[in-house]
């Protein structure tokens, strides 16, 4: 049973993540009255993109070369960790969570230098916004997780997500939706979504990721693509794992309550992009702050209450 | 014991011999090699004799007044590991010099002994004697290019730096000493004397706000003594508050732990927002140290604070994991402050903003940079993730049992300075490597394959055994230095944790190896061509446009300038279209060199203005003086 469920896992993270895009911008688009793309159109996008050819800038390094490669191996390798549907993910160790925020740390590290090594003015100022804007993100995530960690007395993904069920939505509910409300906006400005970034935008002085991104093409654009997907599955993910524990209901059922609520989440980013601009740049740290404070106060109702 | 005795007869021999050898290449030939080879028995020593249950001849003296223990042994394998890599380092670093260098190599042996010293000291007297001895040597050889005005101004500042740690020290040994002036076991109802101690200590530690010396100091001085004293010297302002803590008991442990820790969180948190607004390297790397001792200190405060609730088991690993970030932080900023030495070296420039594009011309220097950078910043792969998850799981265990409050802020204060390590370091790395040169540098420039490199390369390799093969390193390190702690049932978990993580990179590794053979497939069907990077249609970019360091963390500052509060200098203009040239600088402040310790130094020279009298000049009058003060004495002895 485990070789199945983790050989599910690996199609899932690699198959999956970029029709929770596509679902995303079909919400999108019924939102605009368009009929908009298809839902697997980034599928398209992805197969075109592998057997295009690479333009290199002269500037660029070995770093620039390989981060593509490293940045996407690494998200995959923290997805497949998330535990999903009351299984483990591959592995599980008492403050592996830890690990994974620093594994995020490394990914943020390489996109930041891939990003800086093109010597562009745009792509520096892409690289200084994730830089900044992560601060906040992590405290916030952090303290999701000290929130999380004290109301099931675990310190490891699996076991915080096995003895979070929906049950304890009785009695934790005002902690756990706080923690979920803050952990969308982490979602949103680490997957770089409105109202922090506007994913659609190309050459505005206000982008984030896909100015970072501006110098990558062919395969190496694609890799980024797929990985800014799988990291919004990763994040999705675990707001799932919160807001639908799908543990106690076995395989398939699980399964399915699993894809429902990523099918959900992906709805409320669409809803949430189609009837949100996105903020004035200067505001966003307070915005973040502002998140942050969503998770302190769950925090003070978790310690107490108990 | 007895080895480290010869180490240091070979050691006083050569610093007295180098005195005498005129030629300035023989002599950074010889010494290298007697330092690196020396070190590197010493690196063996120090974790083999500390099994060495009996001894040569009977030495009760020797251990009536110095310690051979756990502590002193751990620290001087640190002392000579970067002596090690120092001592290569040197031989072609120090060719820049056309001076005679007799004296400086004289006080690096002089400074190495001295540490061995304060080390191994069980005495108050001999602790201080070394102490000093330690600050002296040191201080002429962050002098050693005494032409410069700045240099003098750096020396001066430290130096009274340290005239009044040790004062301050000798207060405290003078209370906690027994009568022959030896440390004992004491038990302490105040804090007063522990202040003293953590104050005395912190001069030398350069915690916030007793740093000031420190980034004046490490830009001032030779790289390789930045090495030495940014990853040795400073940890033994630790290592006295380790020691310290080892013979002080009180019934106030909890306050202790948390004035430590809070200690700790104000400089990791201020040192990194100094560190952001620098433009000079050296000075960048001088408020990481800071930064890190922060992280040190949170880690100790942590320990202290998680034994008063009686976790024993998460306080020995909040311990252990401080004693290893010591360890980790000498390594990885010794490895920076050496590639910054080369890189100052080969372009003469140490301003981020004039440097650039240095990877391709510069590649073993650039791997040693990037490596040091991300493990300074502690990210997984490398040693600084390892004794940061120590931390962390530590905390988040207390957390489990039920005690929050101080667990969560150094938690909260882990993360924010690890996301502004990251945010600096990947500015620094990107300022001097990646990109074009934002000055013309000379096209000549080339690295040598040198010692300058190998030493680097080793210290790289130690960031990554340590941080890839955790599980055993860790073991290696802790059964050896204290077995005394280890009992190998506590620590089941946290090694297994480290398998663990060292399977997880086994996977990431595999997953890199895939994809970048799926990288590699699907490139050969399709052409790769090589162009200028994309500028959105402008057709002229100059390297001057892209984002410098100041940029970079510009929103980072902005946010934070009630703290860094940076000066800028900027003409106004009015024309709505401007002709000619306009500059606009930043410069960053020492905020409390200008905002505390100035206006004091100000009000002190005026107060003392008044009671220059006293000195007058005149030898009788200060006879007198003595005479009154000896008759006081006497008084009020009887």
């Amino acid at each position: 049973m485990e070789n199945i469920t983790i050989f599910f896992k690996v199609i899932i993270t690699l198959f999956l993540p970029p029709l929770f895009v596509g679902i995303i911008n079909k919400v999108k688009a019924l939102f605009g009255g368009r009929e908009g793309q298809s839902v697997f159109q980034l599928y398209y996008d992805l197969f075109k993109l592998f057997n295009k050819g690479i333009v290199y800038s002269k500037t660029t390094t070995l770093i620039f070369y390989y981060a593509p490669i490293i940045i996407f191996s690494l998200i995959f390798f923290s997805n497949l960790v998330m535990p999903c549907c009351g299984f483990s993910g591959i592995l599980s160790f008492n403050g592996d969570f830890i690990f994974i925020i620093y594994i995020l740390g490394l990914i943020r590290f390489f996109i930041i230098l891939s990003a800086m090594d093109c010597g562009s003015s745009f792509e520096g100022m892409g690289a200084s916004r994730e830089a900044w804007f992560s601060v906040f993100g992590e405290l916030a995530f952090f303290l999701s997780l000290i929130v999380l960690s004290s109301i099931t007395k675990e310190n490891s993904l699996y076991s915080i997500f096995s003895k979070l069920k929906l049950s304890l939505w009785t009695t934790n509910s005002a902690v756990l939706a706080l923690v979920v409300i803050s952990m969308f906006f982490v979602l949103l400005v680490e997957a770089s979504r409105v109202p922090f970034d506007d994913p659609n935008t190309h050459l505005e002085l206000t982008m984030i990721h896909e100015v970072m991104i501006l110098d990558n093409s062919g395969v190496d654009f694609a890799f980024m693509v797929y990985a800014s997907s799988l990291k919004m599955w990763f994040f999705a993910s675990f707001i799932s794992n919160i807001l639908l524990p799908s543990g106690e209901l076995g395989f398939s059922y699980g399964f399915g309550l699993y894809l429902f609520s990523m099918f959900l989440i992906a709805t409320i980013i669409g809803i949430i992009e189609s009837t949100m601009a996105r903020v004035r740049l200067l505001k966003v740290p307070q915005l973040l702050l502002g998140s942050f404070l969503i998770a302190l106060v769950a925090f003070v109702f978790q310690v107490f209450k108990g | 014991m007895i080895i480290i005795l010869i180490l240091l007869v070979i050691f006083i021999l050569f610093s007295f011999l180098s005195l005498f050898i005129k030629n300035n290449n023989k002599l950074n030939l010889i010494n290298s090699l007697v330092l690196s080879i020396s070190s590197f028995l010493g690196i063996l020593i120090s974790a083999v004799s500390i099994y060495q249950k009996y001894d040569y001849f009977k030495a009760d003296f020797i251990y009536k007044y110095f310690y051979f223990d756990y502590y002193s042994y751990f620290f001087m394998l640190v002392l000579f590991i970067i002596s090690f890599s120092v001592g290569i380092y040197s031989k072609d670093y120090l060719k820049k010099y056309a001076k005679p260098l007799n004296f400086f190599w004289f006080n690096f042996y002089l400074l190495i002994i001295s540490m061995i010293g304060v080390l191994n000291s069980k005495n108050s007297f001999i602790f201080l004697f070394f102490w000093e001895t330690m600050a002296f040597s040191s201080f002429f050889l962050v002098m050693t290019e005494y032409e410069k005005k700045s240099v003098v101004n750096a020396g001066l500042i430290y130096l009274i730096a340290n005239g009044i740690g040790a004062l301050l020290l000798l207060t405290a040994f003078s209370i906690i000493s027994d009568s022959n002036g030896n440390f004992q076991s004491i038990y302490l109802k105040n804090s007063f004397v522990y202040l003293l101690i953590l104050l005395g200590f912190g001069l030398k530690a350069g915690f916030i706000p007793l740093h000031i010396w420190l980034p004046e100091a490490h830009p001032s001085a030779p790289a390789n003594i930045s090495a030495i004293m940014s990853g040795v010297m400073i940890k033994m302002g630790i290592y006295g508050i380790v020691r310290m803590n080892s013979l002080i008991n009180s019934n106030n442990y909890l306050f202790i732990g948390k004035t430590i820790l809070f200690i700790g969180i104000i400089s990791a948190i201020l040192g990194v927002l100094f560190a952001l607004a620098q433009h000079e390297i050296k000075k960048l790397l001088a408020y990481h140290s800071i930064e890190n001792i922060g992280i040190i200190l949170i880690a100790l405060g942590l320990s202290i604070i998680l034994r008063s609730y009686g976790l024993y088991d998460l306080s020995l690993i909040a311990f252990l994991g401080a004693l290893l970030h010591t360890l980790n932080h000498a390594v990885f900023k010794s490895l920076l402050f050496m590639s910054s030495g080369t890189i100052i070296n080969t372009t003469h420039i140490s301003n981020l903003e004039e440097l650039g594009g240095l990877s391709k011309k510069m590649p073993f220097t650039s791997f040693s940079f990037l490596i040091g950078s991300a493990a300074i910043s502690g990210l997984p792969f490398l040693n600084g993730f390892i004794s940061e998850f120590m931390i962390y799981y530590a905390a988040f265990n207390a957390i489990k049992e039920g005690f929050y409050s101080f667990n969560i802020i150094a938690i909260l204060s882990l993360a924010i300075v690890g996301t502004l390590a990251l945010a600096c370091f990947t500015k620094a790395y990107s300022a001097i490597f990646l990109g074009e040169p934002r000055t013309p540098i000379p096209h000549n420039i080339k690295e040598k394959k040198d010692n300058m490199i190998l030493s680097m390369l080793i210290l790289v390799l130690v960031c990554f055994i340590i941080g890839l093969f955790p599980y055993n390193s860790t073991q290696f390190l802790f059964s050896t230095f204290f077995p005394k702690f280890f009992n190998p049932l506590n620590y089941l978990d946290i090694l297994k944790i480290f398998m663990y993580i060292s399977g997880s990179y086994l996977f990431i590794f595999s997953f890199i190896a895939i994809f970048h053979l799926v990288k590699r497939a699907a490139l050969k069907q399709s052409c790769v061509e090589y162009s200028n990077t994309w500028d959105c249609g402008y057709a002229m970019p100059s390297p001057k446009m892209q984002y410098g360091a100041s940029s970079f963390v510009q929103p980072i500052t902005e946010f934070f300038r009630f703290i860094i509060n940076s000066k800028s200098d900027y003409p106004k203009i009015n024309e709505y279209f401007p002709s000619k040239e306009y500059h606009f600088s930043t410069h960053p402040r020492a905020v409390f060199q200008e905002g505390i310790y100035k206006p004091i130094g100000d009000k002190l020279k005026k107060l003392s203005s008044r009671f220059s009298f006293v000195q007058s000049g005149s030898l009788r009058l200060y006879i007198l003086y003595i005479l009154i003060a000896l008759v006081f004495l006497i008084l009020w002895k009887i």
